[in-house]
């Protein structure tokens, strides 16, 4: 076992901190051996390994709460009452409720006077607990959905928590319901009458939402219109938007164009036609993607003989893999699951997948409303066309190129006049205003329309509108995702990033392989409140070790980007794009390496001052990183340097007695290779010797180096931050 | 005031739902086919919209089934409490009002279909004569 495996093992071993005053005051009301409290044994599920019914609730429940506290920050606690009722089995059947327990006006630092707050958000911007509730806002969950037979077609609630592992069909999400249902505690909730849309409240006042949700055609907000005016505004479909900057900005960059198809591209004969993008993220880019198209042709269920979509069903392995193989396929829809075309689609080897509707045209809603039941998640696209666009396409010649993208001159959808649409239909009117709507692409977690399949934890645009409400975002605790990352699948590998200068400077480092080498990239990291953007990381060689080190010798190189996504503070997907030598792009899930919860204001973050870049001025080219662990006592060097002008890294755990830090047991590695190429199994470990750091001050550390392997030398190096803090 | 009843009277304010919570000790005595057949059959003695009771109850499962539904009425249609001064801010309950439920039904085409409605449709049903032509949950293909 490597000693980085060892590490991360071990880390995980450790107890989550504990936490005084935390983001989510949780009280789980539910009597003993009932609900959350549930003793049935059950089996363990990705990612979530809790062996009772009600263990596995919690586990799911806590997540939610560390996915919306990474978000999210306030004044003091907020109070969630959660638990298991009884809310029937019948022809409709509620799986959960939710909603905010009151309404309060006029509260210390209140953003709009005379305007109703949820009492969570008047509670985060205040400080206050209100003691005339027991709670902030309240869900519930109905336990006998588990029983299997409540609701015909749905056998009970999926506790699995592994974004790999969607829910199986015939289960829902219980991550995407308990989410779904706390946004609308936190502030996602008209909180009007619902047949009259008369505000609440003697005398009635507007509510928080009403103040950012706008008629285009009346040219006027919610809370500037009659009751009788805001009853036709919220049924009045793509004219009912939401003007919160935040909320825009997000969704901007975030929603997609509506999708098309282009035929011979670029040949002057081009043909363009509609095309439904399906399934989750991460989506084509803008500009699309060109291929050939390909039939696909395989065994099982068939049109007869003579219909031009005989074998085409793709309802079993397919035959023509090495005509599919990076093209796009064409399939008929019909006789199996969306999912295992697309599965035996990516099984061959495809591009993507085009799946031509057996409706007739203008008689489907399923692609058009971005609704395909999916039980697992491919890295290709699955797009929709209909009958006759898969009629035409398949008149294409065999080297006839298409282009699947998106109509980039059209607006983004699930938008009017450049604002996000709340949901306002004329059908199933009760979801109006509180929902963004179902026109969006790609769908978001407050669709009035729960997945069902396939969600993966995404918040999209959601925490954006709880801050246009008033909710403080999540910036004054960036530092919570500092640490080291690895991805339990890919051991031996991984990432550090550190919040440099007052915090806010994020640095991330990845130690790597290649051809059986250690490799390391370093850069700067922009926040963009939903991810991290390291644009230029770099990679370095051309120098040697010790006294062989020279400055001027270093070479250094664009190596391209990495895009940090966190789900919460303990899991992030880090997307490698390197723009050298041809490296194909990978994907990481990755974890902490010590992970601890998430529920935390900013002002309880533990003190990761001394975490950060160190380096010798008079050696540039080579230096530390040194990071404090969410647990507050695991420290973790990662020192970066060279050997016969290849880079070379070693990484140690150690703790911290006053101002030294001793790491006894740093590592180096070797038997790894890049992105998809690696076997964890293959990565070696060698022993290098020990680190100590000695403090001095805030900005300095001595490095005192013991090398036990003779190509490394014992050395001793006087280190300053790269950004140095203000010690004052 | 003494500084007891200010006490006292803080803890009768607080808005505690959780005493409203079902009765556990009852369900689990029930027979779980006769609660089902007690729920499919509750157009019978309840009325939709206002869990009036139409008849009554027949039996312990639909004992517990009326009750359920006239406790959930109970809560919505409680006279909304007055807005309060409570630590220079004005505070109102409010979470039934305005509480949101995701719920699931079969889809025309015989998929599961979960769709947030305001929690008061809790108390609303479907004709009862949909129940005759329901499909056979599946995902669409």
């Amino acid at each position: 076992m490597s000693s980085l495996r060892a590490l991360s093992l071990v880390a995980l071993l450790l107890l989550p901190v504990a936490v005084e005053a935390q983001m989510f005051e949780l009280a789980l009301t539910d009597p003993i051996e009932f609900g959350f409290n549930d003793p049935a044994p059950v089996d363990a599920l990705p990612n979530n390994p809790a062996r009772t019914l009600g263990g596995q609730r919690q586990a799911v429940l806590r997540r939610a709460l560390d996915i919306w506290s990474s978000r999210l920050d306030g004044n003091t606690s907020i109070r969630i009452d959660a638990s298991f009722d009884d809310l029937g089995c019948e022809e409709s059947t509620t799986l959960g409720v939710g909603g905010t327990r009151a309404l309060v006006r006029d509260f210390s630092g209140t953003p709009q006077p005379n305007v109703n707050y949820p009492i969570a958000i008047a509670s985060a911007i205040s400080g206050q607990t209100f003691e005339d509730f027991d709670a902030d806002l309240e869900v519930r969950f109905n336990f006998r959905i588990d029983s299997g037979t409540c609701s015909e077609g749905l056998d009970g609630f999926w506790y699995g928590l592994d974004p790999k592992t969607p829910a199986p069909f015939g289960t829902a999400s219980f991550l995407e319901l308990v989410l779904h249902e706390i946004a609308h505690g936190l502030g996602f909730q008209s909180l009007t009458e619902r047949e009259t849309r008369e505000f609440f409240g003697s005398p009635p006042v507007p509510d928080a939402l009403s103040l950012l949700t706008f008629d285009l055609q009346r040219e006027a907000s919610w809370n500037e219109l009659t009751a009788s005016e805001r009853v036709l505004s919220s049924t009045s479909g793509s004219n009912l938007v939401w003007i919160g900057e935040r909320t825009n900005l997000r969704a901007s960059e975030r929603l997609l164009p509506p999708g098309r198809i282009v035929l011979n591209p670029g040949l002057g004969t081009e043909e363009i036609r509609a095309a439904w993008v399906q399934g989750f993220a991460p989506f084509l880019p803008l500009e699309g993607m060109m291929r050939r198209i390909v039939l696909a042709q395989g065994p099982g269920p068939s049109p007869p003989a003579g219909d031009p979509w005989q074998g085409a069903l793709a309802c079993a392995p397919l035959d023509n893999g090495a005509a599919l193989a990076g093209q796009f396929a064409l399939v008929r829809r019909g006789a199996c699951l969306f999912a295992e075309k697309w599965q035996n689609v990516f099984d061959a080897g495809a591009a993507g997948l085009i799946l031509v509707d057996d409706q007739p045209e203008g008689n489907s809603t399923i692609a058009r409303s971005f609704s395909l039941g999916l039980d697992r998640n491919l890295p290709i696209p699955i797009w929709v066309v209909t009958d006759t666009t898969g009629s035409r396409l398949l008149q294409l010649g065999d080297q006839d190129q298409v282009r699947l993208g998106y109509a980039t001159e059209q607006p983004l959808r699930g938008t009017t006049e450049g604002f996000i649409n709340l949901q306002a239909s004329t059908e199933n009117t009760g979801s109006n205003v509180s929902h963004f709507a179902t026109s969006l692409s790609p769908r978001s977690l407050m669709n009035p329309q729960l997945a069902g399949f396939a969600y993966a934890g995404d918040l999209d645009q959601v925490p954006e509108l709880l801050y246009d409400l008033g909710w403080f975002d999540a910036r004054d605790k960036q530092a919570q995702y500092s640490g080291n990352w690895f991805n339990p699948d890919r051991a031996g590998e991984g990432c550090q990033l550190t919040m440099d200068g007052g915090q806010d400077v994020s640095v991330l480092t990845c130690y790597l392989y290649r051809d059986g080498e250690q490799l390391w990239l370093i850069g700067n990291g922009v926040d963009l409140g939903d991810r991290y953007e390291f644009n230029e990381m770099i990679i370095t060689g051309g120098t040697g070790y010790g006294n062989d080190f020279d400055p001027d010798e270093v070479i250094i190189e664009a190596w391209g980007e990495i895009v940090m996504r966190p789900s919460d503070c303990n899991n992030a997907r880090f997307e490698f794009r390197p723009q050298v030598d041809g490296l194909p792009d990978f994907t990481s899930e990755m974890t902490k390496i010590v992970g601890a919860s998430c529920n935390q204001r900013a002002s309880e973050q533990i003190d990761r001052s001394r975490s950060g870049n160190y380096f010798d001025p008079t050696r540039a080219g080579e230096g530390i990183q040194l990071a404090l662990e969410a647990d507050g006592l695991s420290w973790v060097i990662t020192f970066y340097t060279y050997l016969d002008g290849e880079q070379v890294w070693m990484i140690g755990s150690g703790q911290r007695s006053g101002n030294t830090i001793d790491f006894g047991d740093v590592s180096i590695t070797r038997g790894g290779d890049y992105g998809p190429a690696l076997d964890p199994d293959q990565v070696e470990l060698i022993p290098f010797g020990r680190i100590v750091l000695e403090f001095n001050g805030c900005n300095d550390v001595e490095l005192i180096i013991t090398s036990a392997l003779p190509q490394f030398s014992s050395d001793t190096r006087d280190l300053t931050r790269i950004n140095a803090r203000n010690c004052g | 005031m003494n500084s007891i009843k200010i006490t006292v009277a803080i803890a009768l304010m607080v808005i505690n739902t959780g005493l409203l919570a079902f009765d556990l000790e009852t369900f689990r005595s029930l027979d779980p086919d006769e609660l089902r057949a007690a729920e499919a059959s509750m157009d019978e003695y309840i009325e939709a919209g206002t869990a009036r009771l139409l008849r009554a109850p027949r039996g312990a499962a639909e004992r517990y089934v009326a009750q359920r539904q006239q406790r959930l009425a109970r809560q919505f249609n409680r006279r909304a409490a007055a807005a309060t001064s409570s630590q220079g801010a004005r505070v109102q309950p409010i979470f039934w009002p305005a509480a949101r439920a995701s719920r699931a039904s079969l889809g025309a085409d015989g998929e599961i279909v979960i769709r947030c409605q305001p929690a008061r449709s809790m108390l609303d049903r479907s004709p009862s004569d949909s129940r005759t032509r329901r499909l056979p949950a599946r995902p669409v293909r």
